[in-house]
């Protein structure tokens, strides 16, 4: 079932790309994360173009955050006043973001970029996961006392403003600079930037775990709206069939994911994925500093 | 039918064209073309007449592409993509001879290489990488002794059937038949073609190339109603 992708510009076996959408999205419903960080870099491995891949897969997180944005809006999830400034900042992040894209892009050193961020992010990620979930693993659970949080600088940022959805009183520059470093990165790596703005959101905000997720998806909607729109038009990189496929498999293999998520401790779970971002992160590590298969290439710009 | 017609058009002309005693004439099958994701058959055939002993080339050369050249270079260890050239080159450019000799073979490559035009400084080299990457691709091809007799008895007509690759771009193409003969390069009037691409993939090409942000927004909408949809078929 080979079919040629126009974006991508190069010929594949789709029932390959859905079966790598369905792993991928059997892996975000089983650890409970978005996929765009898994997604992205199998993409690449598989031959496309590191800057199709980022596009294409902005389409498919937009696809498969909508239903979960619905449903977390339905519950009240959502707290529409941090979103609004996440969302701000997101949509300047991204912005930036597509247009730096573009710029390195011409450049042709956008793939380079890509892989390097990846590899970064995936090691500082994996290490810390891989840490932290091992440590619970070994170390047998110890009930702390709710100590006071002692006061850091982030407490007295100016611009304070009182959400009341969430009871906390913050300065509006904390979301709105979340949200400029994640639309940053979604328009970069082609992810949606849950990864980061949920933690950001319990830890630095303090606010509850649901409503930090559901506020961090309604955020990722937008954002990866307006990234998906501006790498189709200024850089040429959303492959639509690719992106279809890729959602219908993720979707299916989210549903299965998510039902084998009981069978396991927090922790295991943890250290699975653990491993498999730091599996990635030394794929993408490899092939940076491996010499390549295919030495030259050719871009068409436009036909006269 | 096709080659009938053909043959009977060749034998009229044949009565007006003659070139220094030699007769060069040619015409193809088909001159609007579309190119299907799968095929078997010759995308058209092209059929012709000469008298001429000498060296023929057919030249099929497509539609003009701006074009960036690519390379792999180590960056602090890491292989990264740079760009070494950028050209404005016909997207297509494919040679069917009649014989195999060193003279054509130069003839070919030297009309390949001034048919590339630069942005910038002019470099061999680029154009020589250039050249490599489009035979890679099918997309540049040369295809000596490729002239096929149509009846032993009439040895003097003869037929190539051309296949197009599937990456062809759409658009004019113009097709010559020469004589290389390095005293007297006659070449015949052109012919031309139109070459479409059928299937999705064509149109999803041309949509995310020529009306990129309708294709943007509609992608997003796609993706949307799958989402939407999926959420509903799964809501327990």
């Amino acid at each position: 079932m080979s079919f040629y992708l126009p974006v991508a510009e190069i010929e594949i076996n789709l029932l390959i790309i859905l079966f790598f959408g369905f792993l991928v999205g059997f892996m975000s419903g089983l650890f409970g994360v978005g996929g765009g960080f898994l997604m992205t870099p199998l993409l690449i491995f598989m031959g496309i173009p590191a800057a199709t891949a980022v596009g294409t897969e902005s389409v498919q997180i937009l696809g498969s955050s909508v239903s979960g944005a619905i449903a977390h809006s339905r519950k009240k999830n959502i707290d529409y006043e941090i979103g609004t400034f996440l969302l701000v900042g997101g949509i300047f992040g991204s912005t930036i973001g597509v247009i730096i894209f573009n710029f390195l892009k011409e450049a042709g050193n956008i793939d380079l970029i890509i892989k390097f961020l990846y590899m970064l992010f995936l090691a500082i990620i994996g290490s810390l996961m891989l840490i932290e979930s091992s440590m619970s693993l070994i170390k047998e659970k110890k009930l702390k006392k709710k100590e006071k949080r002692k006061r850091t600088f982030l407490d007295y940022l100016p611009l304070k403003f009182k959400f009341r959805q969430s009871r906390i009183y913050i300065s509006i520059l904390l979301p709105v600079n979340v949200g400029i470093f994640v639309g940053f990165l979604a328009s970069f790596m082609g992810v949606g930037g849950g990864f980061v703005m949920v933690p950001a959101m319990i830890y630095l905000f303090r606010m509850g775990t649901v409503t930090a997720i559901g506020t961090s998806l309604f955020q990722i909607v937008f954002v990866t709206l307006n990234v998906s729109i501006l790498h189709a038009t200024f850089n040429l990189t959303v492959d639509l069939i690719l992106a279809i496929f890729l959602l219908v498999g993720g979707v299916i293999g989210a549903q299965y994911g998510s039902k084998y998520t009981s069978k396991f401790k927090g922790e295991q779970i943890r250290v699975f994925l653990a491993i498999i971002v730091l599996i990635v992160c030394l794929k993408m590590g490899i092939e940076l500093i491996s010499e390549p298969s295919i030495n030259s290439r050719i871009i068409i710009q436009d036909a006269y | 039918m096709h080659i009938k017609l053909v043959i009977i058009f060749i034998f009229s002309c044949l009565l007006v064209f003659n070139v220094e005693s030699k007769i060069l004439i040619f015409d193809v099958s088909k001159k609007n073309i579309q190119i299907s994701e799968k095929k078997i058959n010759p995308d058209f055939i092209i059929f012709g007449y000469t008298d001429a002993d000498d060296p023929l080339v057919i030249k099929i050369k497509g539609p003009e592409q701006k074009v960036i050249l690519q390379k792999k270079t180590k960056v602090l260890g890491m292989w990264s993509w740079s760009k070494t050239g950028e050209f404005i080159y016909p997207g297509l450019f494919h040679y069917y001879t009649n014989q195999n000799t060193k003279d054509i073979d130069f003839e070919i490559k030297k009309d390949l290489f001034d048919n590339i035009k630069l942005v910038g400084r002019d470099n061999d080299n680029l154009k020589r990488d250039l050249i490599k990457k489009k035979m890679s691709i099918d997309l540049f091809l040369i295809e000596n002794d490729s002239f096929q007799v149509i009846n032993q008895k009439l040895k003097n007509f003869f037929k190539i059937p051309i296949f197009l690759p599937k990456n062809s771009p759409s658009g004019k193409y113009s097709i010559s038949l020469s004589i290389m003969d390095s005293m007297n390069n006659f070449e015949s009037p052109k012919q031309f073609l139109i070459i479409e691409k059928l299937g999705l993939s064509s149109f999803v090409y041309k949509m995310a190339h020529k009306y990129s942000f309708i294709y943007g927004v509609f992608s997003a909408i796609i993706a949307i109603g799958l989402g939407f949809f999926a959420g509903i078929i799964f809501r327990k």
